[in-house]
């Protein structure tokens, strides 16, 4: 951990993979100052390392644009979930930065043109720093349920005994 | 001065940061009673093996620890990352301050945070020109840590030695000398003012106090990616050497901060450059993680010309700034504003160029140096034209206005429409004349800065303005602009603080805001944006050596020049964070 980084969780390896895979779903959570939340898909969100999340913003009136900088001016949080086949995770972070210029941007910058067109444009590119990860597959959920509360989760009617030949 | 041993050795309740480590931020609080338990059982964790040594009588192991025991009055207790970790026990007297403990709790031992507490106090030590003096037990390995840090031994006994840090009364001033007197700070004001964000008070306190970089941060701004041209910076303690200076400062909200490195103003933050990381510091204390404008590519080349190119277009994160003419005419007889020291810079910036350094800038150098910053994907969002006031002609500026037109004509080919984004900072130009650039070139924008509101200040401290044309002349060409280039789409900028400059300014800061929120209402009523920007009493200015207003001037000040443009249905995107770095008040109009 580094000094500047704070409590920061790591992203697992299975996560990071999959950020990689084009097909992924990437929600990012925000609110705003009237605590309203606003939710949007943010295809372009990978991870840079163990920590750093990142996506693009197209325009800086965008409402997650707005609470974003809200979130970095006040020191918000906001939430992604990443959703691949059944694998699912829920990762709670903070924004770390926010780009206006330099390689990272650029980075970005063309990967939209590839995607939008060469006159896709992207105002900024945040970076997150994820204070939790969490497994939100439904076996990791309900294996966590299981574990914290044994006999108040689950319905009877998926424990009751049936005989062989009923 | 404070007396001997008299007063706690530091008085602060919240904690403050004496240094980050690549583990942790280290910091200091002020011990309470209920610490006396963790103290003195620290005490024991880290002295009783090397305690056991020394002594072998168990009165003297007894009689040890109750000398060290607990002393509120003197203690502060070391935090990293919040948690507590040790303790510093100092006494001050006249002329020294004297380490009577130090410890850290063995499983932290050796990461180097009894190392950053010292040299915080050493720190201290210089500021106030005041020797360090400490004793260690003989047995105990940290005496090496102590010699580390320049302490020589002064003798020593059979248990212990005795360790001396000379006066540190510092050799050179890097700062004209202008004591805070404790105003508040971009953390206090951001409580106070819940409406104005740390990074933009953080922003508009660099730009007041300057930068200076550390031999490490200027050894990284040496970097390609950073490498904004050769210049003299001013470094370290006040040295100066001619290297690749940094573009514009960044902060982590993507907030540019239009701050010369090396400027020397009031107490400099200070930029160190650590585990690949550039760190703001405040004095001792670690403010926040920074960064730097990236070189953009066009550096480096030069136009067909052999020009160049960033002596023609220097750039901004996202804004390509350029001077078509950098010459001002109000210098001429002594008529410049008396806080600008733009010819002087501009005298200064020729030596450094490669090459002649002429007055104008040639069309066809400014169309290359644009057509090549374009290529640049993403870089550049607007391009910004300002010079030296030039008023001769048959009308007044009107060899002015011949030239922006030119220079925007030979920017504009660059662009397959006709209007492209773009600023003028000009002078007062005449409704003809503002038709003429409108119609003639892609201009979007027009700025004529009114710089002081009020008349007799304005007067005193535009001598040039108020010559040609005079106040009332350029706030009529702002309100006929408005016409022409459309409401929210004329700026005009105010150099905020400089209305309270000696002798003739306003007395009170009172006075001062209230003619800010004056002029702000007067031209938002006209569809003109008022802008402030921070004075900096420049060397080579006539008010260089005046004392600026405080922080809390401007945290008033950019509030309230927000509100009232949201009540006029303006927003100032032209001079955005992305765009020009200089006004904290379009800064907090980022989020509407």
């Amino acid at each position: 951990m580094s000094f500047l980084e704070g409590n920061m969780d790591v992203l697992p390896k299975k996560l990071r993979e999959v950020l990689h895979k084009p097909h992924a779903i990437r929600i990012l959570a925000t609110v705003g100052r009237d605590g309203v939340p606003d939710v949007v898909l943010r295809d372009s969100l990978v991870a840079l390392d163990d920590h750093t999340l990142a996506f693009a913003e197209t325009s800086d009136a965008d409402q997650s644009s707005q609470n974003l900088t809200q979130a970095i001016w006040y020191d918000g949080a906001v939430a992604v979930s990443v959703v691949h086949g059944a694998r699912a995770w829920r990762i709670r972070a903070r924004p770390w930065r926010c780009l206006i210029a330099g390689p990272v941007f650029k980075r970005f910058l063309l990967a939209a043109r590839v995607a939008r067109g060469p006159d896709a444009d992207i105002a900024a590119v945040w970076l997150l720093h994820a204070d939790t990860v969490s497994d939100e597959s439904l076996a990791a959920q309900l294996e966590r349920d299981v574990a914290q509360r044994p006999f108040a989760g689950a319905h009877l009617d998926c424990a009751r005994f049936v005989a062989e030949n009923a | 001065m404070t007396a001997p041993c008299a007063a706690p050795a530091f008085t602060s309740v919240q904690p403050r940061t004496v240094q980050p480590l690549r583990d942790g931020v280290v910091t200091l609080r002020a011990a309470r009673a209920v610490d006396a338990a963790f103290v003195d059982a620290l005490t024991r964790q880290t002295m009783l093996a090397y305690v056991a040594r020394t002594w072998s009588n168990v009165s003297d192991i007894a009689a040890y620890f109750a000398k060290n025991r607990f002393d509120p009055e003197h203690t502060e207790i070391v935090q990293c990352n919040g948690q507590d970790v040790g303790r510093l026990t100092l006494l001050v007297t006249q002329d020294e301050l004297f380490v009577d403990n130090i410890h850290v709790q063995p499983e932290l031992q050796g990461r180097g945070i009894g190392g950053a507490v010292l040299r915080h106090v050493i720190a201290r030590a210089r500021r106030e020109g005041r020797a360090v003096r400490l004793q260690c037990l003989r047995v105990n390995p940290a005496a090496k840590l102590y010699r580390r840090l320049g302490f020589v031994e002064q003798g020593q006994d059979a248990t212990h030695f005795f360790l001396r840090l000379p006066s540190q009364r510092p050799t050179r001033s890097p700062v004209v000398q202008q004591p805070r007197l404790h105003d508040p700070g971009p953390r206090e004001l951001a409580e106070s003012h819940p409406r104005v964000p740390f990074f933009i008070l953080l922003k508009m306190d660099v730009q007041r106090r300057g930068l200076l970089l550390t031999p490490a941060a200027l050894d990284a701004v040496q970097d390609p990616l950073y490498d904004y041209g050769r210049s003299y910076v001013i470094y370290g303690q006040g040295e100066q050497v001619r290297k690749n200076a940094p573009g514009p400062m960044l902060l982590r909200d993507g907030t540019s901060v239009l701050v010369l490195a090396g400027a020397q103003y009031n107490e400099a933050y200070t930029v160190d450059f650590r585990d690949g990381r550039f760190l703001l510091f405040d004095g001792d204390a670690f403010i926040d993680e920074v960064d730097f404008s990236p070189r953009p590519d066009y550096y480096g080349k030069r136009t067909s010309s052999g020009v160049p190119m960033e002596t023609i277009a220097t750039a901004r994160p996202q804004r390509l700034d350029i001077n078509p003419y950098r010459y001002c005419h109000f210098w001429d007889g002594g008529h410049q504003c008396r806080y600008c020291a733009y010819f002087t810079d501009v005298k200064a910036s020729s030596t450094l160029a490669d090459g002649k350094f002429p007055r104008q800038v040639a069309g066809q150098d400014l169309y290359e140096t644009v057509a090549e910053a374009l290529k640049e994907p993403g870089r550049f969002s607007q391009v910004m034209l300002t010079s030296g006031a030039d008023p001769r002609g048959d009308q007044t500026f009107d060899f002015e206005v011949d030239r922006q037109i030119e220079a925007l004509q030979a920017i504009g080919r660059n662009f397959k429409t006709r209007r492209f984004a773009s600023q003028l900072i000009g002078c007062g130009y005449s409704r003809p004349q503002l038709q003429r650039l409108y119609a003639e070139t892609g201009l979007t924008t027009y700025c004529p800065d009114i710089e002081v509101w009020d008349p007799k200040i304005f007067d005193w401290i535009c001598p040039g303005k108020a010559k040609w044309n005079g106040r009332d002349a350029w706030i009529r060409s702002a309100l006929d602009a408005v016409d022409i280039f459309g409401p929210g789409n004329v700026y005009t900028n105010a150099v905020a603080g400089v209305e309270l400059a000696k002798p003739h300014g306003f007395a009170t800061l009172d006075q001062a805001l209230a003619s800010h929120f004056e002029a702000c209402e007067f031209f938002a009523k006209n569809g003109v944006i008022y802008l402030s920007l921070v004075w900096i009493p420049w060397r080579g200015s006539q008010f260089h050596g005046q004392k600026q207003p405080p922080l809390a001037f401007y945290a008033r000040l950019v509030e309230g020049l927000r509100d009232i443009r949201r009540a006029y249905g303006l927003r100032a995107s032209n001079d955005d964070y992305r765009h020009c770095g200089n006004h904290g008040d379009s800064d907090l109009e980022r989020v509407q």
